[in-house]
Parts: C-alpha cells; sequence; structure tokens
C-alpha cells in the first residue's frame, strides 16, 4: 500500500509539473480547449486515485472540480477570469494536500477547502456541483485508473504503463535511478570487456571469422551506450514549466506586468544537472522579476511599452548548454554595486576605479554582496548568487552578467551537458595517469618550445608562453611524486580556472584526450583535496580526476582581485563568433607558411628520429605505440633528434602532418580562395596581409590517413 | 539461524565480519596508487567497472606498511555509498557466530574498540567482530595510531 501511496504522490507530481504551462495558457485563453481538456484529465485522475486510497477531502475538491471543469468542456459555463482563478486554487490546494499526504503531516487546515469549492460555484447558475460525492466512481478506477484516458480521448490506445499519459505526454515509464546507474554500469564492463577481446583478437591477428561478428558487436555496444546515456537525460522544459505560474505570481504579486517568453524547451540535460540548476535559475528570475523589471509607471515613463519582457532560452552548444535569462528591466546598477563592493571590502577603491562595467557587473556573484537595501519574499529568499556561481563552477560550468543600463541585463549560465561524462585531459607524472577536466585547458606547450622560458623565482617557479608570463605549479611536487622528466623537458598545461585565473601545469607527458566517466570518490580521498573524482581507463585502470580549482586554492594562486581585474575582459569572446575559421598556422618543411583547421587537429605529436620508417614507399611513424602515416615530410628538412608533426584526425582516421615549426592559432577569415591544381590545399586565405595556403585535412586523411584502433577505443572505451 | 560471518586474520589477530555486511571477496590484481592519499588508502583497485577505495586494515590499526604478509584477497563492502575493499593478512572462511558479541574486562585497546564491535564465539574459538562501515570512517584515528 505505502508503494501505490508513493506512486500516487509522484504522479500526481508530474502531472502536476505538466499542466502548469497549462493552466497559465488557459488563464490567457479561456476558450482555448486544449488546455482546458488537460486540466480537467488532470482533476479528474486525481479524482479517481483518490477512490482508490481514503482521502475524501482531496477526492471532494478535485470532485468539484472536475464538475465545474466538465461543466465548461460541455459549453454549459464559459470560463471567466473569476471561474480561471477559483480552479487556480483548488490545483494549488489539491497540491497542499498531496504534500501533507507526503509528510503525514495535517498542513491544510481543516475545511480550508470549502471557500475554494464555493468560489467554483457559476454566479450564473445555480447549478452547484459537489452533490453527489459519496458515488462510487471509485471502484471502476480501482481497476482501471486509465478510464478517465479512454473516456477524455477515446482515439487514443490504451497505454498500459503510461500512468502520465492523460495530459497527453510522450509514453513513459518510471524507473528507480539506481536501476538505470545499474544499466550504466553494466554497459561501461560490456565496454571494457569489448576492449580487451579486441586486443586479444589483434594479437591473435587477421581472423575473418571472428572479426565481422565483432564488428557488429561493437556496432551494437555504441548504439546502446548512446541509448542509455540519452536515458538520463531530461528535456529542461520540466524545469521551465514551473516559471510560468511563478512569473504569474510574482508579476500579481508586485503589480508588474510580464510577458514570458521561453525558447529551447526541447534541449535535454542531464537530470543531475537539471537539480544542480533548479534553484539558481528561479533565483535569478526572482531577482530579474523584483529588482530588473520595473513597474508599469516607471516603464511607461521611460519610455518602455508597459509590460516587461522576461526571456529564458536554452541553448545546446556542442557538449555545453547556455541558459540565458534576459530581462528588458533597468539593469544592473554599476555605480551601486561596486559602492556596496567596496563598503563590504570586497574590492579596494583603487581597484574599483581601474575596472569597467563588465568587471564590476561579475560582482554581482561575489559573496557578500546585495544590494537589495530590504528583503522581501520575492529577493533575500534562497540562494545567493556566489552560491549559483560556485554550485556551476563545481561541475564545470560558469556564469556571468551583462547589463546595459536602462535596457536590461541577461545572466548567461554555461553549464555541461551532463555531469558524469566530460572530456579529460590524461596526463602523466611520475608514471602515474590523471586527467585533467578539458574544460580548464587552455593550451598544452612543450618545455622544448623555443618560445618558452622558464625561471624560478625564490621557490616560485613562472613560465613565460608566448609572451605571457604564467605562475607554473608541478604536479609532482602537488602529489607529492618525483617527475621523471627535467623541467624542461615537461609539458606545461595552461589551465585557465572558470573565474579566469590562469596558471600552467607542468606535467611529464599528455597522452591523449578522452571522454571519461566520473564517479565519486570516498571521503577518504576527497579529504586529499587533490582530486574531485575518479573515471577508468579503457584498459580497466582507475584514474583520478585533478580538482584544479582546489589545487589552484591551496597552492594560493588564486589572486581574486588580480584575476577579476587582468583576465575577466577576455572572458568576453565566448559569445558568437563571426565568421572566421579557427586554424593553426605553421611552418612546413618546405618553408612555407600553412594553416590547418584547429578543429582537425587531435594535438601535437614529437617523434624522436628513430621512429620515424622512411623506407617504404610512404612514411611512417610510430607513436605510443601506433603506426602512423606520415605526409608532408622533407628528408632534407629533418631535425637530427626529433620531429614535431600535427596529429589530424577526422575521428576514424589520424594522420601526421610534418611541421618544422609551429606558431600559434589564428582566426582567419572564412573568404577563401580556392586553388586549381593541388588537391591538398583546400584554399588560399589571408592572414596579417600575406597569403597561406590552409591544407585540406580531409583529403589528406581520405588518401592517406589510417583507421585508428585508439581513436575509437578511447571513445567508448572511457564510457 | 545464526548469522554468518567471514573469518579473517588482520594483523596476526583472528578476526571476522559479518558475512551481511560484505558483498563478496575478490582477489586484488592491481592497485593504483593515490599520491596523498592517508596512508591506511592503499589506493584504488576496480571490480568489474567499479572503482573501490583500498583500505589496508593492519595501518588502520596502528601496524606498519609491509609488517604483515598479505594474501591478496579482500572483502568488499559498502560504506554511506562508496565501495571499498579491506586489505587484510589473509581471509580463511565462513563459520556461524555463536551467541552475541560481548565485551571483555579491559577492552581490546584504543584503536580496536572504535572498529570492533566485541568478542564472538565461533565453532573454532572465539574472534573479534569489526564494524566494517567504521574501518571505512576511519581517516583521523589511523593517524593518531601510526
Amino acid at each position: 500500500m505505502d508503494d501505490l501511496l508513493t506512486d500516487f504522490i509522484a504522479e500526481t507530481r508530474d502531472m502536476m509539473e505538466a499542466i502548469e504551462g497549462e493552466i497559465i495558457a488557459w488563464e490567457a485563453d479561456p476558450s482555448d480547449r486544449t488546455r482546458l481538456d488537460a486540466i480537467f484529465r488532470f482533476v479528474h485522475t486525481v479524482k479517481g486515485n483518490c477512490g482508490f486510497f481514503d482521502f475524501p477531502r482531496l477526492e471532494r475538491i478535485s470532485h468539484a472540480a472536475e464538475d465545474a471543469l466538465a461543466d465548461a468542456r460541455s459549453g454549459r459555463r464559459t470560463p471567466d477570469q473569476h471561474f480561471v482563478s477559483a480552479v487556480l486554487g483548488i490545483i494549488d490546494c489539491i497540491n497542499d494536500m498531496v504534500a501533507a499526504i507526503e509528510n503525514g503531516s495535517k498542513d491544510v487546515p481543516d475545511g480550508a477547502e470549502y471557500p475554494l469549492i464555493a468560489a467554483l460555484v457559476d454566479t450564473k447558475s445555480t447549478d452547484c456541483a459537489p452533490q453527489d460525492q459519496t458515488d462510487a466512481p471509485s471502484n471502476e478506477h480501482v481497476l482501471e485508473p486509465e478510464a478517465g484516458l479512454r473516456q477524455a480521448a477515446p482515439d487514443q490506445p490504451p497505454k498500459p504503463t503510461s500512468k502520465e499519459a492523460p495530459i497527453s505526454a510522450p509514453r513513459s515509464i518510471r524507473l528507480p535511478v539506481d536501476l538505470l546507474d545499474r544499466v550504466m554500469s553494466g554497459v561501461s564492463d560490456m565496454v571494457l570487456a569489448r576492449n580487451d577481446l579486441a586486443n586479444r583478437l589483434s594479437q591473435a591477428g587477421n581472423q575473418p571469422m571472428i572479426d565481422g561478428p565483432f564488428e557488429r558487436l561493437t556496432t551494437i555496444l555504441s548504439d546502446v551506450r548512446d541509448a542509455i546515456t540519452r536515458m538520463r537525460m531530461q528535456r529542461v522544459e520540466l524545469l521551465f514549466n514551473t516559471f510560468p505560474r511563478l512569473v504569474r505570481d510574482l508579476s500579481h504579486d508586485l503589480g508588474k506586468k510580464i510577458v514570458l517568453d521561453i525558447e529551447g524547451s526541447d534541449v535535454e540535460l542531464d537530470r543531475e544537472v537539471i537539480e544542480v540548476i533548479r534553484d539558481p535559475l528561479v533565483h535569478i528570475v526572482r531577482n530579474a522579476i523584483g529588482h530588473g523589471l520595473e513597474t508599469p509607471e516607471e516603464r511607461l515613463a521611460a519610455g518602455k511599452s508597459e509590460a516587461g519582457q522576461l526571456r529564458i532560452g536554452a541553448r545546446q552548444t556542442g557538449n555545453r548548454i547556455t541558459i540565458v535569462i534576459t530581462d528588458d528591466g533597468r539593469g544592473l546598477n554599476e555605480d551601486k554595486i561596486a559602492e556596496k563592493a567596496v563598503a563590504n571590502g570586497l574590492i579596494t577603491q583603487s581597484q574599483r576605479e581601474a575596472m569597467d562595467d563588465y568587471q564590476i557587473q561579475q560582482l554581482v556573484f561575489e559573496p557578500g554582496l546585495s544590494t537589495a537595501t530590504q528583503v522581501s519574499n520575492i529577493s533575500g529568499r534562497g540562494v545567493g548568487l556566489d552560491v549559483v556561481r560556485d554550485n556551476l563552477e563545481r561541475v564545470g560550468g560558469w556564469i556571468k552578467a551583462t547589463s546595459t543600463p536602462g535596457q536590461g541585463a541577461s545572466i548567461y549560465l554555461h553549464i555541461p551537458l551532463t555531469l558524469s561524462i566530460i572530456a579529460g585531459l590524461i596526463s602523466e607524472v611520475a608514471g602515474q595517469r590523471f586527467a585533467i577536466p578539458q574544460s580548464y585547458v587552455e593550451e598544452v606547450e612543450y618545455g622544448s618550445q623555443p618560445d618558452m622560458d622558464y625561471t624560478n623565482m625564490g621557490d616560485a617557479v613562472l613560465v613565460t608562453m608566448r609572451g605571457q608570463r604564467t605562475r607554473c605549479l608541478s604536479l609532482a611536487d602537488i602529489l607529492g611524486l618525483e617527475a621523471e622528466l627535467e623541467p624542461l623537458d615537461q609539458t606545461f598545461v595552461l589551465i585557465r580556472l572558470a573565474n579566469g585565473d590562469q596558471f600552467a601545469l607542468a606535467v611529464d607527458t599528455i597522452h591523449n584526450i578522452g571522454d571519461i566517466v566520473v564517479k565519486p570518490l570516498s571521503p577518504a580521498l576527497l579529504q586529499t583535496r587533490c582530486y574531485s573524482g575518479t573515471a577508468l581507463l579503457d584498459n580497466g585502470q582507475p584514474i583520478m580526476l585533478l580538482d584544479l580549482p582546489q589545487i589552484a586554492q591551496d597552492c594560493g594562486v588564486v589572486d581574486e582581485g588580480r584575476a577579476r581585474i587582468d583576465n575577466s575582459a577576455s572572458n568576453d569572446d565566448d559569445g558568437e563568433a563571426a565568421e572566421t575559421i579557427t586554424a593553426m598556422l605553421f611552418t612546413a618543411m618546405d618553408g612555407n607558411r600553412k594553416a590547418a583547421r584547429l578543429e582537425m587537429i587531435k594535438r601535437i605529436e614529437t617523434v624522436p628520429t628513430h621512429q620515424i620508417d622512411l623506407s617504404q614507399a610512404h612514411p611512417h611513424a610510430v607513436v605510443n605505440d601506433e603506426i602512423l602515416p606520415i605526409a608532408g615530410l622533407e628528408i632534407a628538412a629533418m631535425n637530427a633528434e626529433k620531429t614535431r608533426f600535427l596529429r589530424l584526425s577526422d575521428g576514424t582516421r589520424d594522420l601526421l602532418y610534418a611541421v618544422r615549426e609551429i606558431e600559434d592559432t589564428a582566426q582567419l577569415p572564412s573568404d577563401l580562395v580556392p586553388v586549381a591544381g593541388d588537391p591538398l590545399v583546400e584554399a588560399l586565405v589571408l592572414a596579417e596581409g600575406t597569403s597561406i595556403a590552409l591544407i585540406d585535412c580531409n583529403t589528406l586523411l581520405q588518401t592517406r590517413g589510417t583507421q585508428t584502433r585508439a581513436g575509437a577505443a578511447i571513445e567508448v572505451g572511457a564510457r | 539461524m545464526a548469522e554468518v560471518l567471514i573469518l579473517t586474520q588482520i594483523a596476526g589477530r583472528a578476526c571476522a565480519l559479518r558475512a551481511s555486511d560484505v558483498e563478496t571477496v575478490i582477489e586484488i590484481e592491481t592497485i593504483t596508487p593515490v599520491p596523498r592519499a592517508p596512508k591506511h588508502i592503499s589506493g584504488l583497485t576496480t571490480l568489474r567497472s567499479q572503482a573501490l577505495t583500498v583500505i589496508d586494515s593492519r595501518i588502520v590499526i596502528g601496524e606498519a606498511p609491509g609488517a604483515y604478509p598479505t594474501d591478496n584477497r579482500a572483502a568488499v563492502f559498502r560504506a554511506d555509498g562508496h565501495s571499498y575493499a579491506l586489505r587484510v593478512d589473509a581471509l580463511h572462511d565462513v563459520d556461524e557466530m555463536i551467541g552475541d558479541p560481548e565485551q571483555i574486562v579491559g577492552g581490546f585497546g584504543a584503536v580496536w574498540s572504535r572498529i570492533a564491535e566485541g568478542m564472538v564465539e565461533t565453532a573454532g574459538g572465539p574472534v573479534l567482530l569489526l564494524k566494517a562501515a567504521e574501518l571505512a570512517r576511519t581517516g583521523e584515528g589511523a593517524r593518531e595510531a601510526s
């Protein structure tokens, strides 16, 4: 019975969430029949289910609403504002009652439902609804909870598994999260077993009998893995559905008029992420309505339309979701924010003078800053924006604010698509591997690079990477290990934290980038303050994920003031990029400057000359136990010891492209001048006043690339 | 039916864990060390695709690393939502518990008392019944002891 009750509560909650939006839409247009039907089905289902349990009050109130709505559906009464409010009141009451049932408390005072029921009574007719509460529709509903659905929508097929069906949601079933996690870890096991098998098969040589079915298995497995990953996803709609009601209630309370515009409801997010951002979003929306938007009089006086615009939009770009909350209110008051920040000791007066508007705007995310002079129930409730920022940063996201005085403010939340799968840079120090979240990595530089400079300043180490001097931390020192390489032979990973702080992390080598599935750490390992999680490599070995913000803090390289002033402005370039190509500029072996599209470059490999094999028609090199074909090599120009290559990859094929020197990445204009005659050159582009050949990575990979085992294995293996 | 115990030897002492606390017994093949981890944490190992935190019970009670040999078998248990593998000298057998855990006059010693439920009798003689979850929560205790 307890299980049934839990189901009933959960189901009612779900339906309630789903119809929130419908209710508001119905209020805007009470004649909208489909909305009316949805709401009717909701109260009908609640009523039916109540008969099953012994909840006379809940049944009474839903019955009353059902009758009234039935009248409206059959055209016996026209829904007016009064009627809508009464129905809304009833739905709220149902919500309270369900919450009371869940808590086992009696939060809803006895008899509270009667005024609500009375409010439903049609003032124009005498037909009062709840006369017949004791009749027994319940027996039917005990056996067939979907009976109502069939009545309401006779042409829909019965959906035995879909308890949410009455609100025309897609077919769905409810599953415990544990079960999902078990299935997911089962699939991860299968992938590991597959990788193991793949290794053994490749050792055993070519076996057509087995290879075919094995390929098939691989394909199926990767499909299943995708599907499982999607099982954890939910539409952000679930979150957004609560906003119309929130906005409506707040605008009524505050006497403001607001037009809410929601877009991107179909974007999907990991359920855990949705939980993380639920409160922050509500908080931001409350803030926007409470502080941002003006009253109708103020707006008219300012020459704006009477109703304020509030837009909530979600957009997926790559493996990130951006949620933007924009209002066209008065905007952030930089002077007030700065004044407050100085008063609270967050910044000094001289820092304040050096800051531009954008930097001041970001201060709203600092702890201890609230510009609200009085705490109302609109703002000053729930979490502060600093907590919002911390929560987002913990999951690898970030937040920023922009504002134009008098025209409104926008808050951008950038959130990773899922918490549990992240791109990690696998690095090695002292023979052990550690994962660095890719989102923090700005760039990777080899110590042997001519423009790298490494200096000891007391105990501190500074590196100069392309003219920029950065504090350098040695991962070996942090972890109490002995680095295997001399500092200048190490690899430096330039880390940029979400707040803009930068530092370089010295590691012995960098292996590859792979998607890794992050699992939580036991408390004993969390207390090391070095790691944020663990993951399994494709060979089944565990790997620790470095907690870079924590490390930076413990090593004292977080300098709030400096970071904010020096770097936050450059955060700005995250907006929509203009029409440019991001490319890597380099000097090819033939001495000409060329460019390659950055997205095609997997990484830069430095290969010792003895591992380059020139004896075949096409040269090859051995990199990390893999044989890769080489293009662009000029023997005459080869360095005696090692050669650098751009490792090009399109995901399935890899190729090394020899270079003499790597310059920099650059934004190139997208107007390409095609060249005839050379299939390996995609086009000529203009860079710094000279024309540069953009190499055609796709053609190169197709004609010369080799299918890689690693490419596929890393990708699936990590999950 | 009497409760079943898994008999084990820790730092030369006869100990036992409740079989209901132990998910499985594994043979540890490789342990991935975790730099900066507390001393009693040997590192991570894997059971299927799950990472297990390896706790060396001998270090928990204050013995030096390597003072006692191990047969590399470990008892896997869950505590507070995390999975652990407990390294011991050896895992022997299962046996039934006779009677209830008892305290002895003078106690088992500071560290042992914290992780032990009490002495229990088995057909093979008395053993010290340990609390698996307490072993996982041991952070500070281990440092005091070492």
